[in-house]
């Protein structure tokens, strides 16, 4: 997959600008505040329809305008098509393929496919369970449509069931709980299932890629829900349905507690997902320059996992990603990138000789 | 801004269901230019709905006032072995409509829904567990839910209530007739694939 050409009009604070990615390997220069990072992220949002960074769509909105456009033309590994994503404060959100509206923003997900990399990610996912959570949750979104309903539904469910619970104490009786229970497990097993499935397929490439861009020894690894991934393979991989008879169980051991908390207390949208180095959870002791190794090896990983998917390399954006790394290491990466379709990189200033001439360049003014 | 009766009027016809501040104004300007004799058929037609229409004792359908059941329940050749179950009357309408229930209805007057303060009590939902228990003349029990969350909730709720009493069904989840299949999203497929079936 390749992006040809971008249009932002506008988008954040790029008031009006034409880019033609010229290249497959492009470095994009410019000072802070140019807006480099918008750029990437107006990129992503032709991937997932909406912000990458977990923004609102009208924070993407120019001050004091009224609407944002984002338009490329991308290469889908047969033909050349056209995406447009337009948000207007009283429109609401569309998206356009090849001139024609889509019927669900969300039907944009199979479409042009990006992996996005930033810096500001680094500690915001790496140190928070609910954003390494959604970092995967997006990631099977980008490969499945199927999933993001089915965490639409659980999300419904659980917001009703939670609602009941509150409600409780004032109606006798847990009877109501059940047509939620229900469900909840049903689909909570299949998420489970799912996520599982998907980190037994990102896990070998995710220690691969950490292997290379990391100097010291240690190893990566995934834990979910404190089962050690690398053990793990298809073949004993749990079905969704017995995950969800799991749940069942687990449901009825939280009962009491949940009836004084007044919420629900296991499931998907609780489960731990830990990254390790050499078996230690890396949110509490990674060092920053560790954090962002490993953030930039799983997001080489998402981008042979979609390839895994649907057949077409995504696009690889990395924003800032030379900072805080050392020479070899960037030299690693750079080596690394040779591997993939296209790759946009951004820097404030010109990094080390090896990456210049690999790179074609553009400068923001 | 017009005189403040056509105002009103506008604004009536907002509060209805699926009609926006365009439309309600269309509509209303359509009144406002009609003869008078039709103006007041539209009137005498809404209060004679209102005031006409109940809701029959057993099923809960809409019948007319002053009836004690409605026409389903009153229809001797209605099998009333078999109670189809739905949320609203006018899914009664619509399954009326193709002729193929042969049994009788229950309404049970929406869905579970916490969030809009919606529980099993607020159902009727008692009135269908004495119908089943009266007598066990009724051998199956069709749950017609929506397919929402909330639907699902519901008829699950039923389910686990009523297995014991009778044999409790579903409707099938797949394809609409005569869409294409490259057409239909793939949630529906997926159900359609999980439901599939041997030729």
């Amino acid at each position: 997959m390749r992006i040809g050409e971008l249009t932002l009009k506008p988008f954040r604070n790029l008031q009006d600008l034409h880019v033609d990615f010229e290249s497959d390997r492009e470095l994009i220069l410019g000072g802070n505040g140019r807006g480099k990072s918008n750029l990437l992220e107006a990129i992503s949002y032709l991937s997932i329809g909406k912000s990458i960074r977990g923004a609102r769509d009208r924070e993407a909105v120019p001050h004091g305008g009224k609407y944002f456009d984002i338009s490329a033309r991308w290469h889908d590994g047969t033909r050349d098509r056209q995406l447009r994503v337009f948000y207007g404060q009283e429109e609401g959100k569309q998206v356009f393929l090849d001139g024609a509206a889509l019927s669900r923003v969300s039907d944009v997900l199979s479409l042009f496919q990006s992996v996005h990399f930033s810096p500001e990610d680094v500690t915001l996912v790496l140190r928070f369970a609910a954003q390494r959570r959604r970092l995967l949750d997006i990631l099977i979104c980008q490969a499945e449509s199927q999933y993001l309903h089915a965490l639409q539904r659980y999300q419904r469910i659980l917001t009703q069931r939670n609602r009941c619970l509150r409600g409780w104490r004032a109606t006798p009786g847990p009877d109501e709980l059940i047509g939620w229970d229900v469900q909840l497990c049903r689909l909570g097993g299949a998420i489970r299932h799912r996520r599982m499935r998907g980190l037994i397929q990102l896990e070998p490439d995710l220690t691969r890629f950490y292997r290379r861009i990391s100097t010291a020894q240690e190893e990566v690894g995934v834990v979910y829900r404190g089962q050690v991934v690398s053990e793990l393979d298809d073949a004993g991989l749990l079905s969704a349905e017995v995950m969800a008879e799991e749940m069942t169980t687990e449901l009825a051991e939280y009962r009491d507690r949940e009836r004084h908390a007044g919420h629900t207390l296991c499931g998907p949208h609780r489960d731990a997902l830990t990254f390790t180095l050499d078996g230690v959870g890396a949110d509490s002791y990674g060092s920053q320059g560790q954090l962002k190794g490993i953030l930039v090896a799983w997001k080489m990983a998402e981008v042979r996992f979609l390839e895994g998917c649907s057949g077409q390399r995504p696009v690889l954006l990395l924003d800032d990603v030379f900072s805080e790394l050392d020479e070899v290491r960037s030299a690693e990466l750079v080596a690394l990138v040779e591997d993939f379709d296209q790759v946009l990189l951004t820097a404030p200033r010109l990094p080390g000789e090896g990456i210049c001439d690999r790179f074609s360049q553009l400068r923001m003014a | 801004m017009g005189p403040s009766a056509l105002e009103d009027l506008i604004t009536a016809f907002g509060r209805l269901p699926g009609i926006g501040r365009k439309t309600a104004q269309r509509l209303a300007l359509y009144v406002i230019k009609a003869p008078r004799q039709e103006a007041d058929a539209l009137a005498s037609a809404i209060v004679a709905a209102k005031d006409g229409i109940a809701y029959c004792a057993k099923c809960f359908n809409f019948t007319d006032r002053g009836q004690e059941l409605c026409e389903v329940c009153r229809n001797p050749r209605r099998d009333g072995q078999v109670i189809c179950v739905v949320e609203e009357a006018s899914d009664v309408i619509a399954l009326e409509r193709s002729q193929l229930v042969s049994g009788t209805y229950h309404v049970l007057g929406g869905a579970l829904s916490p969030l809009d303060g919606v529980g099993p009590d607020d159902l009727r939902i008692d009135e269908l567990m004495r119908r089943v228990g009266d007598g066990g003349e009724v051998k199956e029990v069709i749950l017609a839910h929506n397919a929402s969350a909330e639907g699902e909730a519901t008829a699950e709720y039923i389910y686990q209530k009523m297995s014991a009493l009778t044999k409790v069904t579903r409707l099938a989840r797949g394809l609409p007739v005569g869409s294409d299949l490259d057409l239909i999203d793939r949630v529906t497929l997926a159900h359609a694939l999980e439901g599939r079936q041997n030729f």
